[in-house]
């Protein structure tokens, strides 16, 4: 083997030195600053006079500040103030500014993360000292429904782009000082703030270690959304299994971390990425368990068999229509291959196109506005389902083992576990095609080994019931009672088992 | 590098297959149903093949079957020393593979059966692909013409002699059931008959073949003996308790006119007596039945009144039970119900003393029945729904 060259550490472009201290002479200041943003039009230099006639200089950024605060609590008080002798930055900390935060400043590469970050800046002529005002505005999308995961009971507030209002949705959910949230600055050129949040006592602390060296090595030059961060950390980037969990639910996150995971929030993204995670989470939506048990257990059922159905319809037809005959009653047999009496290709070809043709459909379903989205699953539906039966190109039940598969993968409540099972799909009818039944148990027992094998931080992917545990199933196979369910599960929360008190069982008085 | 070259290989190596033994729904000739018969020393084997395209299954072009002149299925019939020569004499002639798996039935000829059939089942436990839940009929004349009938009902005649045959016995006889017997000593196999008939739709209708069943057919070993009627073949089923839900009707035993019912529950108990050295099968039959039509005008509305009706039940049955067993034994020398292995059960020491001259001793087995009827139901009425109190008689 080749050893790889040492890359050179990334460096962050600033014509700014990190040891260029701020200088006393305003001037200087504003030169310096005004090079250091030359060419931004919308980094605003605001120079004016106190009251005594001393100039004072005001750096922001127009759109990432909110007007208004600033002018009430910076200019108005700044501008109106009297006071004699000369004012200096102490004074006016302590008695000039009504601003909430506000911090000082001793370089000019702070001064130039500060304004970047959306606060004005403020220099005094005659003060090698900065002061900094937190006065982030600008708009930003209002709190909406969780779109991609809505649900008929349960709250309707999802995230939104800034993190602060993300991050605000949880602490208000949980009302604890245990919930922690440490901040990171990832991104040369982005400057992301990218928040872990746990519950302390009840992460494994062997796995937070883990999660804050992992987010620690990223270097590079942009995070826009989570889904960079999962793919410079999960476990096995190779597998076409997510190893993280991504909502806009606060109330998803919250759950998952009271079980002890840890979420990841990006400034920019209303998505929020949480690990460890086993198999079993992608098939759970959060209202299992909002509604009563025994129709969350029934409905977990019904997305297992939809789950097998999604993966294995295709191929299981494939497989049976070119080799395995003998396994179909006469009766449907006969009917089945009346239909395909007239069909040009073979089994394999006839379904691929119909899945590639699905998947093809379902792509241009999401990209389109939604006004052409309908007409163009109009079309498709009537396409692909009536006119490529009556042409004789596909068969009748190739389109319905195609719709059957399509509604399967609808039910998995996750769109990336849904992914990956829809990915899968193809090699199986590859095998199917090749081998018949023999080829897709093949393929079922090389996806269960990688299944096996697969870990998010450390946990078995298939925790729960490979390693089995008794704790865990509960909320596994069934869904079971809130009053039962006193165990958080073992594999991600090693300590601090329970999570309720024993014997809850409502039960009316006796009388 | 290596390895990723060696999985390159390795994957496109799959491809290259092309999938060999592919063999698709479409390149495939179902047989459902097989017909035997004996010419000379060769064998005639018909195999009739659905054809998909005429079934007018969704997709297809074709029109249903029995109505557009076109048939539904298509018959080939080839002569050849053995079934499996047969078979392959009629491969050459079809371009699909004959695929024997959804083989239902299997027809054997009232000649070829007489002559013996053990050579003619083996191949369809040989093959795996052959099933021994095909269900084994016997062909009053030629087992081919059944293949041929019209048999408008289904798709194709097979299918209605599946059907028959499931509906004829309980259990019905498939090959394993049928074969089962035919190893054993002590115990002879049956089946069911059927044979071709037109339908009588009157002078201005036109008339159909179908496919009727008939009777049983009484084997001993591997050779039929004779047939049993209709009403024999039932007799002889309610004894050995393999009767499917048969309707009888008697006369009433009060007034005129005739009584139908149906027997739901058949419990036979069957076992062997040496009086004398001489041994009697013993058979007890309880049953349950319900009226399914008064056309007399008995008033049987009270529980007392059921009595006679109960009697003359059990009087018809066992008649009619004695009568066809003492021809079964005394005239076929058969053992249906397995009056051997009753003794050597019940007569361990003495079935291994009799059992090299059993083919003489059976026929002069004893046989008493004894029937005991309890009518459960007599319908949603109590009263024939057309009659005038007077006119009744209790």
């Amino acid at each position: 083997m080749k050893r790889k060259k040492e890359s050179p550490p990334l460096v962050t472009p600033s014509s700014l030195k990190p040891e260029d201290d701020i200088s006393s002479d305003l001037d200087l200041n504003w030169e310096t600053l005004k090079k250091a943003f030359e060419d931004c039009y919308d980094v605003a230099f605001r120079l004016f006079c106190l009251e005594n006639g001393k100039r004072c200089l005001l750096v922001f950024i127009d759109n990432l500040v909110n007007a208004k605060e600033m002018e009430q609590n910076i200019l108005t008080p700044l501008t109106t103030i009297v006071q004699d002798p000369p004012l200096t930055m102490e004074g006016l900390k302590k008695y000039g500014i009504t601003n909430a935060e506000l911090g000082e400043l001793k370089t000019l590469s702070e001064t130039n993360d500060a304004i970047l970050a959306g606060n004005a800046v403020l220099f005094l002529d005659g003060d090698a000292t900065g002061l900094r005002f937190e006065v982030a505005g600008g708009e930003r999308r209002a709190v909406n429904e969780p779109e991609s995961e809505t649900v008929i009971r349960g709250s309707r507030e999802g995230f939104n782009e800034k993190l602060g209002t993300s991050l605000g949705m949880v602490r208000a959910r949980i009302r604890s000082n245990q919930l922690k949230t440490v901040n990171y600055k990832i991104g040369r050129y982005t400057k992301t703030n990218v928040v872990l949040a746990y519950i302390e006592g009840l992460v494994a602390p062997d796995v937070l270690k883990e999660a804050k060296r992992r987010i620690e090595s990223i270097k590079m030059d942009a995070i826009l959304e989570t889904g960079y961060i999962e793919e410079m950390i999960e476990d096995d980037s190779k597998s076409p299994f997510p190893q993280f969990q991504y909502t806009e639910r606060p109330d998803t996150v919250c759950a998952m971390l009271l079980e002890g995971r840890f979420a990841i929030f990006v400034d920019g993204t209303p998505f929020v990425l949480i690990a460890p995670i086993t198999f079993w989470q992608l098939l759970q939506s959060s209202e299992d368990y909002y509604e009563r048990f025994m129709i969350s257990t029934l409905i977990r059922w019904l997305r297992y068999v939809f789950l097998f159905i999604a993966l294995f319809t295709p191929s299981i037809y494939i497989a049976v229509i070119t080799f395995h005959q003998d396994m179909l009653p006469t009766n449907l047999l006969l009917s089945i291959a009346a239909a395909r009496e007239s069909i040009p290709f073979p089994a394999l070809v006839e379904a691929l196109i119909m899945e590639v043709m699905f998947e093809a459909l379902r792509e241009a379903g999401i990209r389109l506005p939604k006004t052409v989205g309908q007409a163009v699953s109009i079309l498709g539906a009537l396409v692909i389902g009536q006119s490529a039966v009556q042409a004789g190109i596909v068969s009748a039940p190739v389109v319905m083992v195609v719709a059957i598969t399509g509604i399967a993968s609808f039910t998995i409540p996750r769109f990336n576990a849904a992914i990956s099972i829809r990915m899968l799909r193809f090699p199986l009818m590859f095998l199917a095609a090749m081998f018949g039944l023999y080829g897709l148990v093949i393929g079922m027992m090389l996806i269960l080994a990688h299944l096996v094998n697969l870990r998010s931080f450390g946990v078995p992917y298939l925790s729960g019931v490979a390693p089995g545990e008794r704790a865990a199933l509960k909320d596994i196979f069934v869904r079971v009672p809130w009053w039962k369910m006193n165990q958080r599960p073992e594999a991600i929360s090693e300590q601090n088992e329970k999570r309720m008190q024993d014997d809850q069982k409502p039960k009316p008085p006796k009388t | 590098m290596k390895a990723k070259f060696a999985a390159l290989t390795l994957a496109l190596c799959l491809f290259a297959t092309g999938c060999w033994d592919r063999r698709e729904i479409n390149d495939v000739a179902f047989v459902t149903g097989i017909a035997v018969d004996k010419e000379n020393d060769n064998y005639r084997v018909t195999a009739q093949i659905p054809l998909p395209s005429q079934l007018g299954g969704a997709g297809s072009e074709g029109g249903g079957g029995g109505t557009s002149g076109t048939k539904a299925f298509y018959n080939d019939s080839r002569l050849g020393v053995d079934m499996r020569d047969a078979n392959e004499n009629q491969q050459k002639s079809n371009s699909r593979l004959l695929y024997y798996s959804h083989m239902r039935v299997f027809i054997v000829g009232e000649d070829t059966a007489k002559q013996g059939i053990s050579s003619i089942l083996d191949v369809n436990a040989r093959i795996p692909q052959n099933r021994l839940t095909a269900f084994m009929v016997i062909a009053k004349g030629r087992a081919q013409d059944i293949l041929n009938a019209k048999a408008s009902v289904e798709k194709y005649p097979a299918e209605m002699v599946r059907e028959l045959a499931q509906g004829a016995m309980d259990p019905p006889r498939t090959l394993r059931r049928f074969i089962s017997p035919m190893i054993q000593q002590g115990i002879d196999p049956i089946a069911p008959v059927m044979t071709v008939v037109n339908t009588q739709p009157g002078k201005t209708g036109k008339s159909e073949s179908t496919i009727q069943l008939q009777g049983l057919a009484i084997f001993h070993d591997d050779k039929l003996q004779g047939f049993l009627s209709e009403e024999e073949g039932r007799a002889l089923l309610i004894a050995m308790g393999e009767a499917r839900n048969p309707v009888i009707n008697i006369p009433s035993p009060k007034g005129k006119g005739f009584i139908t019912v149906q027997l739901q529950k058949i419990r036979a108990k069957n076992q062997v007596q040496k009086t004398k050295g001489q041994y009697s099968l013993q058979s007890k039959i309880n049953i349950s039945a319900i009226i399914i039509e008064n056309a007399s005008n008995f008033d049987f509305s009270s529980d007392e009144d059921l009595k006679p009706v109960e009697a003359a039940i059990s009087k018809n049955l066992t008649t009619q039970i004695q009568k066809t067993m003492s021809k079964v034994i005394k005239q076929y020398r058969a053992d249906p119900m397995g009056v051997g292995i009753y003794i050597r059960r019940t007569y361990t020491s003495d079935w291994h003393m009799i059992r090299q001259d059993w083919e003489n001793q059976y026929p002069k087995i004893g046989f008493q029945v004894q029937v005991q009827t309890k009518i459960r139901n007599t319908g949603s009425l109590t009263m024939p729904l057309a009659k005038r109190l007077d006119q009744m008689q209790r």
